[in-house]
């Protein structure tokens, strides 16, 4: 019932854009998304698609898979894309009861929808193509200059990689608790909303308790482990910017160029 | 009267890139006032088919019956006959300490009762008699539940599911995690329970030594099958089948099979320490007759 | 020098506060280099706490323990201890704290500033000690319990550690686990010399070690060969805990006037009293 949810949907590969820096895929991304807000010319999005288009097929992560990422915010794209049709003023296609249809509409939707398509799927290919470890990784290093600061960037990073490890733990360990309950009579599906928030209670009580439990052995066989926070520390995988992303960033930012120049 | 399982399959996930067929078209009827033990190597659907006797889980396909009533009918007229009948049918998860929640013991024997509807002496009554059954001292009843040791948590999570009075009772791996006097107190509660209070009961265990001693009926899961049926005695025959399973006979059986292999005659039926020991006696006795002979 | 030496060390947890606990009382042991011990007694005999005070997660509230020399109380030696003697606790969920098999074996190494390289080595070899290797890059929550256990006992091998702790590793484990971890376990000893100090409620277990420390109430009750041990069949069912199959089936053939020896602690034991050598 509640193990269909995979965090984390990392899909190991060897790919060029796996084996980019994640560090230089984070920026890049960004750089990428404010590409997709900043540009609105029909040949720009005409590059942006072909490019997105060609990162999908690199990856080598089945298509299936990458367009399963739109599924959750489906609804979303659907209800922009219908907000759209009916609110530009224009050339009339059709008249829904007081709202008006128009080709201007429809053009606008097209575009919205698919600058979120475009923004899902790049995304969700970092995902893809990047262990959440390495993201942690990348983001300790990405914000440890604001370790001057008071930032505090090795712990953020603990936190997360903890967090990523547990997630799908604490998923198994929820539905075995429900089940439980449901088994003494527990309903979690009827009544009146507080009814339900009062039903939650014999769940969350031994979620939590288990969670703290956990909390506590974990920290000590970190400790066993010689974890004494940050400082003094290695890491196995270091992060190294390599000729690849060196050539990637460039061509990314000529680009880049390319478009903010022609294509405006 | 019995938990009847019809040709049951399930499906985790179905339509999903995970999707994973946990059980195959099993049959398998449990009678009423037996002790039946579910045994198989980890993921071999145990835990899923126990889930199916009280409706946790409905069937991909197949039918469930708890004494005639199917209790996945959803129909307006028999809905309330299938909640009945999947009430009457306890579920005790592994690790069950791990579902306390309530700031007393008794408030938590209580959680399940008064989900049926029960309050007043009534209620009081249920808490007292499940406390009784599993040797819960009375003066425990105002205790948290979290100061008491292991293996009281876990027998205040099972008054929990006895307050429920159920006519079947199902354990998973009730003993595991406990020590050695804890595991021996815990199967004399679930004996007694069986043979003072009548209770159906059905557990998973991994452990060989405690299904030849307690069970009347096992049935050994594999890879989402049924693969045996029947007294543990002529299970643990079946050699072959159990190492396929990945299961190991008792190891009161082993350490006969090793006196067998080395020459001497012993009964290849006994299963438990005082058979083993009636047998190898026995054996010791022919020989010794031979050798005069 | 013994590689563990305990004196007199007594804990108390929440000492001088009203619930004040005694969980270990001068206990005195000494654990040599390259011994394999195992530890049992009843929930609540103080297994744990004394396991704890190996590698210092735990300090004696008075008496000394010294590891290889060191004593814990010197806490700016305290990464020293804790590098020499690895734990493995008993909730196989409850200590893998990365998303992938390689990465938790690495976290010991990294926290002891061993350089990159180093470390890749280390962790390669310390999954083929344990017989993980394939699954080096799989998440921990896909693992079985055994398997976990396995990849917690590579994470205290990466860190070149010369004792192993394993603290009930077996009792959320089903049997083909219990067996595969005394199976490495053994395997490290013999393999790699490392001294092994094994709490279990598993007979099985305990009689596959050269020596075994009983405890009761927070003492030491015995301490000797596992033959010796359970040589003394009711004492320990009086201490609550059991004897192996073996053992138990020759007390019962003794009562019943056949003359075994006391020392019978496997099948093959029982084989060769009955059947003569093989």
């Amino acid at each position: 019932m509640l193990n269909n949810i995979t965090l984390g949907q990392f899909f190991p590969g060897n790919s060029l854009l796996h084996r980019l820096d994640p560090r230089v895929k984070i920026v890049l991304l960004l750089a990428y998304i404010a590409a997709l807000f900043l540009l609105d010319s029909r040949s720009a999005y005409a590059v942006l698609t072909a490019l997105t288009l060609a990162l999908m097929a690199v990856s080598r992560v089945p298509l299936g898979t990458q367009l399963r990422a739109l599924k959750p915010l489906w609804w979303i794209i659907l209800f922009t894309f219908a907000m759209h049709l009916f609110s530009h003023p224009g050339e009339a296609i059709a008249q829904v009861g007081p709202f008006t249809m128009t080709w201007e509409g429809v053009a606008q939707g097209a575009f919205i929808s698919l600058r979120l398509i475009l923004l899902i799927l790049m995304s969700s290919l970092l995902t893809f193509t990047t262990s959440p470890l390495k993201l942690t990784d990348a983001l300790e290093s990405l914000l440890s200059p604001g370790k001057r600061f008071g930032l505090p960037a090795h712990e953020l990073a603990m936190m997360m990689t903890i967090a990523l490890r547990f997630v799908p733990t604490l998923i198994e360990e929820l539905d075995r608790i429900m089940k439980a309950q449901q088994s003494r009579g527990a309903d979690f599906t009827t009544g009146s909303l507080l009814q339900r928030a009062r039903a939650i209670v014999p769940v969350l009580v031994p979620l939590f308790l288990s969670a703290f439990r956990r909390a506590d052995e974990l920290a000590l066989a970190m400790e066993a482990r010689c974890y004494r926070g940050g400082e003094g520390r290695t890491q196995m995988k270091q992060l190294h910017i390599t000729a690849i992303d060196y050539v990637s960033s460039g061509a990314f930012v000529v680009l880049l160029i390319v478009l903010v120049l022609f294509c405006r | 009267m019995a938990i009847e399982i019809k040709d049951v399959s399930y499906t985790y996930m179905p339509g999903m890139p995970f999707e994973r067929q946990a059980l195959r078209q099993v049959s398998l009827t449990i009678k009423k006032d037996s002790f039946t033990a579910i045994a198989g190597h980890t993921g071999s659907g145990k835990s899923t088919l126990v889930q199916h006797f009280n409706g946790l889980l409905a069937p991909t396909q197949g039918q469930v019956l708890v004494d005639g009533v199917d209790i996945n009918d959803k129909s307006k007229a028999n809905r309330k006959q299938a909640k009945a009948a999947r009430q009457s049918v306890g579920m005790v998860f592994q690790y069950p300490e791990q579902q306390l929640f309530e700031e007393t013991v008794a408030a938590d024997i209580a959680f399940g009762p008064k989900n049926q509807g029960l309050t007043g002496e009534a209620l009081q009554d249920r808490v007292r008699e499940a406390m009784h059954f599993v040797h819960l001292a009375p003066e425990l009843a105002e205790r948290s539940p979290f100061q008491l040791s292991g293996g009281q948590m876990r027998r205040v999570a099972i008054a929990g599911v006895l307050a429920l009075n159920p006519k079947y009772l199902v354990l998973d791996e009730p003993t595991a995690g406990l020590d050695p006097r804890g595991r021996e107190q815990l199967i004399a509660n679930i004996q007694e329970l069986h043979a003072q209070k009548g209770v159906t009961i059905i557990f998973i265990s991994h452990n060989m030594d405690d299904i030849a001693r307690l069970a009347d009926t096992l049935v050994v899961m594999a890879q989402g099958e049924k693969v045996a049926a029947g007294t543990p005695r002529d299970v643990f025959q079946q050699t072959e089948l159990l190492s396929q399973a990945g299961l190991q006979p008792p190891e009161a059986m082993q350490l006969l099979a090793v006196l067998r292999a080395r020459g001497l005659k012993v009964d290849p039926t006994a299963m438990t320490v005082p058979e083993a020991v009636q047998a190898i006696q026995r054996a010791l006795t022919e020989r010794g007759r031979r050798h005069a002979e | 020098m013994s590689f563990i030496e305990l004196e007199q060390v007594s804990h108390v947890y929440q000492a001088g506060q009203e619930q004040a606990h005694a969980a270990l009382t001068d206990v005195s042991l000494n654990i040599e280099q390259g011994e394999f011990v195992a530890v049992l007694g009843a929930n609540g005999s103080g297994k744990s706490t004394l396991a704890r005070h190996l590698n210092a997660l735990l300090l004696p509230t008075s008496g000394h323990c010294r590891i290889n020399g060191i004593d814990t109380l010197q806490t700016d030696e305290l990464w020293r201890v804790r590098q020499q003697v690895g734990m493995v606790f008993q909730n196989p969920d409850n200590q893998l704290l990365a998303a992938l098999v390689e990465d938790d074996v690495a976290f010991g190494p990294e926290n002891l500033g061993v350089p990159p390289a180093e470390i890749a080595a280390r962790v390669t070899a310390a999954l083929a000690a344990v017989g993980m290797q394939h699954y080096r890059s799989c998440a921990p929550h896909l693992l079985s319990g055994g398997q976990k256990q396995r990849v917690a006992i590579a994470g205290a091998l990466a860190m070149q550690t010369q004792c192993l702790v394993l603290d009930e590793p077996t009792a959320m484990l089903d049997p083909q686990g219990r067996a595969d971890i005394l199976a490495c376990a053994q395997k490290l000893h013999r393999e790699q010399g490392i001294t092994i100090v094994y709490i279990t409620h598993f007979m099985a277990e305990a009689a596959a070690a050269d020596r075994i420390v009983v405890m009761e109430q927070g003492q030491v009750v015995a301490d000797d060969t596992p033959q010796a041990i359970f040589a003394q069949a009711e004492k320990m069912q009086q201490l609550g805990l059991d004897v192996p199959v073996a053992t138990e089936v020759a007390a019962g053939l003794r009562r019943r006037g056949i003359k075994l020896p006391v020392t019978i602690l496997t099948p093959e034991d029982l084989a060769a009293a009955l059947c003569g050598e093989a």
